[in-house]
């Protein structure tokens, strides 16, 4: 099919409008440069789609979700807490987009396609990386060693945290770097009691801290501190917490420069040989299904990891027949996601004077002790725990014996405090687990589905193993009671940290990109979304892929005022 | 005649001679029957009779006091909704099975159905579930690897006990009236405090 070209002027085109393609857009329209940004899916409307304040009551099925239409409809999805009776709404009709995977290997793939994406219902949590994850890969000689270091992220982890405001409390550890902090949330009598525990056995090598997240604990940036009302993944209509919808797309479009494109599936990047340079990106409009071609001198994916793969995969021409960039044979492989689901929990008892006010929508954080100082025999790299305390709540009423009136009275109060630690961990970056495109499937919209393949190894599921010792031991050492550990089976994809598959790297031919996100073979092609990771560390993601998108930006932008672009 | 008073006039001691001579099946039809025409409008799952019946139970399980109680909360409605949208067929008829059961346990403690027996027999039936399905558990049984007791076979009168406590619980603390008027759910608590006087 003849595409109609758009001879706009456009200086850059950004695919994606989530955590990464915001701050693409944010960046490059503050830098001078007119810029597109493609999404996929439709144009969100905060005053109507937001739904933080509708209660249980409020809903047809009082938030258990329109089970039949889940199970039709959204049987990927449905896997992740947040698609619920509220926020199915913000995740993809797995119908209109199809994924295979390998018989025996499942992998839930969970996306969010609307202006905002998955920034929407991100878990907002906020970690630095540290040189110890920037020189993993070397040290034990597993993927590629990172091209850059702590010291070239650091003052761009402080540039993005100081924009979107970030709450927490310095520690000091080294593992896990301070950032740029607002005030963080308070600890509850249970997280107390915990964290002076780990102190007293374990000093500073066990540390318990309040979660580090991108929500607001006061106004900043023109926005209103959080109100605790509990469900963010729902949507904030006071824009308290980071997404690109309140935070980065309205500082673009205060410039004047930024064109948002809504409902524009990319299909592939078009790729010019006698420049060897990316020309633009071809388009399937959502509604009309009309091929629309739009030409730019920067392209930016940030699509999100899996698709500005998918996106590289099909953008095949005479000089890159494996996809675009893909001179290295790498593209797609490496895929790598957190393990999660190693953990322990545990009564509390006493203190039955005392409980939390307000719906602290975050939790607690014992940064990764394993593998910091000493090798652990059974197991590399490392992981790290979130939980939280609390008191029991009247949904203890089905496992506890009574009925009638003294029943009751009972769940109207409060009841025991409870404290739980859950385990993410790093993920070994492997050839074997990769990303292709299927030869018969597509999308609603033409374009070819992915084949994902992907399996945790031994090494992830010993430090998931070790993640229900530690957890235990450490509530035991604060007198939990009652303390039973676990070890989930989940699959791949559901922590939704999915990255890898165009990895950043020194060499060309081992790597699809280089340490400023810029493809080897093309140099104006940036792919700065979690494709670009070279390893996975234990830390939400989220924030080192919006530094690595800004610092992208500022070197893309350099090269182009000198002319070198 | 009030529904209620139906209810009561069949259960009660008085109508028990009218009725002793005929057989148990006889006597299981002309219950039926009685409450089909006396109870209120059948749901979109359950039956007049079956949505009674789970409306009774809820009733127990949290029983008006100065506070609203199942009925008045909307949770009969709560569970025929989910009963006739979400759940499965397999599942609705576990569950409408359990019923059933509920109703046989209730003809050995010599009544035509659950809905039939006097209030005090009603709750101690319920009791007897509740005790079989809702069992504390042991202090340290989890850290010492004790086996869970196993669940009770869907389309029990234990397993529709135990399904219906749970919907009854869900359907009482998330409806208007209680988050409203009793929990007094707070939308905007404007902080967090974590450790404020209980």
């Amino acid at each position: 099919m003849r595409a109609r070209v758009k001879r706009e002027p456009y200086d850059a085109i950004v695919v994606g409008s989530g955590i990464t393609g915001g701050w693409a857009a944010k960046e490059l329209c503050e830098r001078g440069l007119r810029t597109l940004v493609l999404e996929a899916g439709r144009d969100i409307s905060p005053g109507t789609d937001y739904v933080e304040h509708v209660q249980p009551w409020q809903q047809h099925f009082r938030g258990f979700g329109d089970r039949r239409r889940l199970e039709r409809e959204q049987p990927v999805q449905k896997h992740c807490y947040a698609c619920d009776e509220w926020g199915s709404k913000f995740f993809v009709n797995d119908l209109e987009n199809p994924y295979a995977v390998d018989e025996g290997k499942p992998f839930q793939w969970i996306r969010g396609r609307q202006v905002g994406g998955r920034s929407i219902m991100w878990g907002r949590q906020v970690y630095r990386w540290s040189d110890l994850d920037f020189e993993a890969n070397l040290r034990d000689g597993h993927g590629v060693d990172w091209p850059i270091r702590y010291a070239d992220i650091e003052p761009w982890y402080d540039y993005v945290e100081r924009f979107i405001g970030i709450s927490g409390n310095a520690e000091g550890l080294p593992q896990l770097p301070d950032g740029q902090f607002l005030p963080g949330m308070q600890l509850n009598c249970a997280e107390l009691k915990v964290r002076d525990a780990l102190q007293a056995r374990w000093g500073r090598e066990r540390v318990l801290t309040i979660g580090r997240c991108a929500i607001l604990t006061r106004t900043h940036g023109g926005r209103a501190a959080c109100h605790y009302c509990g469900p963010c993944e729902r949507g904030c209509i006071t824009g308290s917490y980071f997404s690109s919808i309140s935070s980065t797309l309205p500082a673009a479009r205060r410039t004047g420069r930024l064109t948002l494109r809504p409902d524009s599936v990319v299909e592939s990047v078009l790729f010019d040989a006698a420049s060897r340079k990316a020309r633009g990106v071809r388009v399937i409009d959502a509604g009309t299904r009309e091929a629309v071609e739009f030409e730019a001198r920067l392209v930016f994916l940030c699509a999100s990891t899996l698709e500005s793969t998918r996106i590289l995969l099909n953008s095949t021409s005479a000089e890159f027949p494996a996809g675009l960039a893909n001179s290295s044979g790498v593209l797609g492989q490496y895929l790598m996601d957190h393990t999660m689901g190693g953990g322990a929990s545990g009564r509390m008892d006493g203190m039955l004077d005392q409980k939390p006010f307000g719906n602290r929508p975050n939790g607690v954080y014992v940064p990764r002790f394993r593998n910091v100082k000493d090798q652990h025999p059974d197991f590399l790299r490392g992981y790290a725990f979130q939980g939280g305390g609390g008191r029991a709540g009247w949904g203890r009423g089905g496992s506890t014996p009574g009925i009638g009136a003294e029943f009751k009275a009972s769940l109207l109060e409060p009841g025991t405090w409870s404290m739980g630690l859950y385990g993410f961990g790093e993920c070994l970056p492997r050839p074997e687990n990769a990303v292709s495109l299927d030869p018969v499937l597509r999308d609603t919209w033409g374009i070819p589905a992915l084949r994902i393949s992907c399996a945790w190894g031994d090494n992830e599921r010993a430090a998931l193993r070790d993640m229900s010792v530690t957890a235990a031991e450490m509530l035991e050492a604060a007198g939990a009671q009652d303390v039973s550990s676990y070890v989930q089976d989940n699959p791949p994809g559901l922590t939704i940290h999915e990255m890898g598959t165009a990895r950043m790297g020194r060499d060309p031919a081992s790597s699809v990109l280089n340490g400023f996100n810029q493809a080897h073979d093309v140099a104006n092609l940036f792919v700065t979304d979690g494709a670009c990771m070279a390893s996975s560390a234990n830390q939400n993601p989220s924030i080192t892929y919006m530094a690595l998108t800004a610092r992208a930006v500022d070197y893309a932008v350099g090269k182009v005022n000198r002319h070198e672009l | 005649m009030e529904r209620r008073d139906a209810l009561r006039l069949i259960g009660s001691a008085a109508a028990i001679p009218v009725f002793s001579g005929l057989g148990a099946e006889r006597l299981w039809a002309i219950a039926e029957s009685t409450h089909l025409r006396a109870a209120g409008a059948a749901g979109a799952a359950l039956d007049a009779h079956q949505l009674e019946t789970v409306a009774a139970i809820a009733e127990h399980i949290l029983p008006r006091t100065d506070t609203p109680g199942a009925r008045d909360a909307g949770v009969p409605e709560f569970v025929d909704l989910l009963l006739a949208e979400w759940y499965d067929e397999t599942e609705r008829g576990n569950f409408v099975a359990g019923l059933a059961a509920i109703d046989a346990s209730s003809r050995t403690a010599g009544s035509e159905s659950f809905v039939a027996l006097g209030a005090v027999e009603q709750l101690a039936l319920l009791e007897a579930l509740d005790s079989a399905t809702t069992q504390p558990a042991l202090p340290g049984a989890a850290a010492a690897g004790a086996p869970k007791p196993a669940p009770p076979a869907p389309g029990s009168a234990e397993a529709t006990y135990a399904n219906l406590k749970r919907l009854t619980l869900y359907g009482y603390f998330t409806s208007k009236p209680v988050m409203t008027t009793v929990l007094r759910t707070n939308i905007w608590p404007g902080r967090y405090d974590g450790c404020v006087p209980a």
